[in-house]
């Protein structure tokens, strides 16, 4: 069995074909007609940019916009005044004809980008070392590797498979890719997952190991490869892809649908967003909202501290593509031990409890009221509620909400329109907020649960930390009689109370979530129609009924055996 | 003239999509348009000089305008650089 890095999801069976790169090398010839060079490489070019456009058309009709951009991109490298500029120079200077003259250039290129640190931007060498030699096969007459003629039933294996060889893949052929080379980022990891074909990458011993015609198992799930399995592994493979694919198919049904349990109870169902680039994606599954929009990539990677200006694009962004939906944005959250070269943090000894999040705000008041004023500006433009981070005590919650009446009195003085009504909650990580919760829940109009602080800080356990990592549980009947006073504490003002952290997503505790009254959950996109399922079966006063007995369990153990006992059936697995 | 310092957050610099969407936007004005790094200056109409950049995430780069539609052409690079570029 080999091992590598899963690129693509799913289990590939079929027979290895081997997919070798032809070497291309220019010839070194000395011309004397230098303008018929010239045309040559210019005719070259404009046949490179048909093939290429063509291909881009149909990629982008079965891949996507994103490759198809990419395999244009080529075609624009190719078309450059710049690079023609350069060609040209070399043919006059030196009288060399237009293939040494081309490859000349590109070698400068990619050895440009070979010798970056990044690995991000070596890639890029990859990118011209395909064009060079699609080009200069051309400009020679050399037939390329064509992707369409393989048998039905192939896996490719190769060390590499390029952008341009990758457009004239026949997916309907093609049943899983293996590559010595690349990452899941590389440009055949990209193509694989748009065509689901199952690949993995990075097999450094491929080619020790892996015969032309050999029976393949492709498990992208997992990154390995088995070579000439047994009947028994092949049952056993295809009864596990079958199940997969049934599950897969069950839960597209859940796209348009919206959140019940068993018994007819509403549950909000929202996403969790950390970057603007997935927001596309957050309205195929018919989400109540966002749930948690983490506001920290503004401020990190970077030196210098995002303006006002820039912050108001990207509320507005978030807000305007929610349509009227809630978007639940989340005001700075981080501290000492996250690298924000923007930020000046103290050192500290302890960072985890240390000047972050709200309480770092409050004392860069200038600071906060920026990300402030950019909120209220964009607060026009769809749904918006602010929450509030690592609230511990009343009187932070308090201090918080003075800032917001002055950043709305200072837009009030500047004509600058606003939604008075933004709703503002607190969420409940820490202990002190869970206990008293009743006291912050008549301070705020909601409540999000961070329950992955909420189980660190009330267990005092580190879950970075190897030694007591296994303590981390948030299954724990201490961390779940803290979420009950959450909710609790909610429910006496009469506020909604959500949960935002992973326990939200995590299909033994849902049932438990469920039972201790949550109004809603917020997960991560890929996680929406799972919960969505299981919710479904999961019966609502089933589990409120249970959940006192539950909640006087000793151990986070009994309390699992509990979940399990009465779960209800898992749908595949 | 038109100047203006853009901060890059994501590696788009030197992704090949970013550079072909900011190339095929520039292009669209007459004037003379250069992304400025201590390196030296690199056409911003051309995909292969925007690469050859070689912007890296985190660097203050400044983007040089000049000609008869100057305005609109920064307009357009503040646009591009401070909100579509930074798509994932």
């Amino acid at each position: 069995m080999l091992k590598g890095s899963p690129a693509s999801v799913g289990i590939g069976i079929g027979k290895a074909v081997i997919i070798k790169q032809q070497q291309v090398v220019a010839p070194k010839m000395i011309v004397t007609n230098k303008e018929n060079e010239k045309n040559r490489f210019m005719r070259a070019a404009e046949y490179f940019c048909e093939q290429v456009m063509r291909a881009s058309d149909a990629v982008g009709r079965t891949i996507g916009e994103d490759e198809a951009t990419i395999i244009a991109a080529q075609s624009a490298i190719v078309s450059d005044p710049e690079l023609w500029d350069e060609v040209f120079e070399i043919i006059d200077s030196e009288s060399m004809c237009a293939e040494y003259a081309f490859d000349q250039v590109c070698e400068k290129y990619i050895h440009l980008f070979t010798s970056l640190e990044d690995e991000l931007m070596r890639a890029r060498s990859a990118d011209f070392q395909d064009i060079k030699s699609r080009l200069l096969s051309i400009m020679l007459g050399i037939k390329t590797v064509e992707l369409q003629n393989v048998p039905r039933g192939s896996v490719l294996v190769a060390d590499d498979i390029s952008p341009s060889q990758a457009v004239t893949l026949n997916p309907t052929k093609v049943s899983g890719i293996v590559t010595r080379m690349g990452t899941r980022f590389s440009h055949i990891a990209l193509i694989a997952r748009a065509l689901r074909i199952p690949a993995v990458v990075a097999v450094e011993d491929v080619w020790d190991k892996v015969e032309s015609g050999e029976k393949l198992i492709v498990d992208g799930d997992s990154g390995n490869v088995l070579i000439s399995p047994s009947d028994e592994q092949l049952v056993r493979y295809k009864q596990y892809r079958r199940r997969k694919r049934v599950h897969q198919q069950k839960l597209l049904g859940y796209r348009d649908r919206e959140t019940y349990t068993a018994d007819g109870r509403r549950i909000g169902l929202s996403a969790n967003l950390a970057l603007l680039g997935n927001l596309s994606i957050v309205a195929e599954d018919n989400v109540d909202g966002i749930g948690l929009f983490r506001t920290e990539f503004l401020y990190m990677g970077r030196n210098s501290l995002p303006s006002e200006e820039e912050q108001f694009t990207a509320y507005r962004r978030v807000l305007q593509a929610m349509g009227g939906k809630p978007v639940v944005i989340r005001t700075l959250d981080v501290g000492g031990d996250k690298q924000v070269p923007a930020l000046h943090f103290g050192k500290e000894e302890n960072p985890i409890m240390g000047e972050r999040a709200i309480r770092y705000c409050l004392n860069h008041e200038d600071l906060f009221k920026v990300q402030l004023t950019a909120l209220l500006r964009a607060s026009i433009y769809g749904n918006l509620m602010i929450l509030l981070p690592m609230i511990a005590t009343v009187s932070e919650l308090r201090k918080a909400k003075v800032l917001i009446a002055e950043v709305k009195k200072e837009l009030d003085i500047d004509g600058v329109p606003y939604n008075d009504d933004v709703q503002v909650g607190s969420m409940i990580e820490t202990p002190a907020a869970a206990i008293c919760a009743d006291a912050l829940a008549r301070e705020v109009d909601f409540f999000s649960v961070g329950t992955s602080d909420l189980t660190q800080y009330t267990l005092a356990a580190d879950r970075s930390n190897k030694a007591v990592a296994g303590m981390f549980n948030t299954m724990h009947p201490a961390v779940l009689r803290m979420i009950k006073c959450a909710i609790d504490g909610a429910r006496k003002s009469d506020i909604p109370a959500w949960i935002c952290g992973e326990a939200a997503a995590d299909l033994r505790m849902i049932p438990l979530l469920v039972g201790l009254g949550a109004e809603g959950l917020s997960v991560s996109i890929s996680s929406v129609l799972a919960v969505r399922e299981l919710l479904s079966r999961v019966d609502y006063s089933f589990w409120r009924g249970q959940i006192d007995r539950v909640l006087e369990l000793e151990t986070a153990a009994e309390v699992y055996t509990f979940v399990k006992a009465n779960l209800p059936q898992q749908a595949s697995q | 003239m038109q100047s203006r310092q853009f901060t890059v957050r994501n590696p788009w610099g030197v992704h090949l999509r970013p550079a072909y969407v900011l190339a095929n936007h520039m292009r669209g004005f007459e004037s003379k348009t250069d992304i400025v790094l201590d390196s030296g200056r690199y056409n911003a109409k051309s995909v292969l000089k925007i690469l050859a950049a070689c912007i890296c995430p985190g660097n203050l780069i400044a983007m040089e305008i000049s000609g008869p539609d100057e305005k609109e052409a920064m307009e357009e690079a503040s646009r591009l650089f401070e909100v579509e570029l930074e798509e994932k």
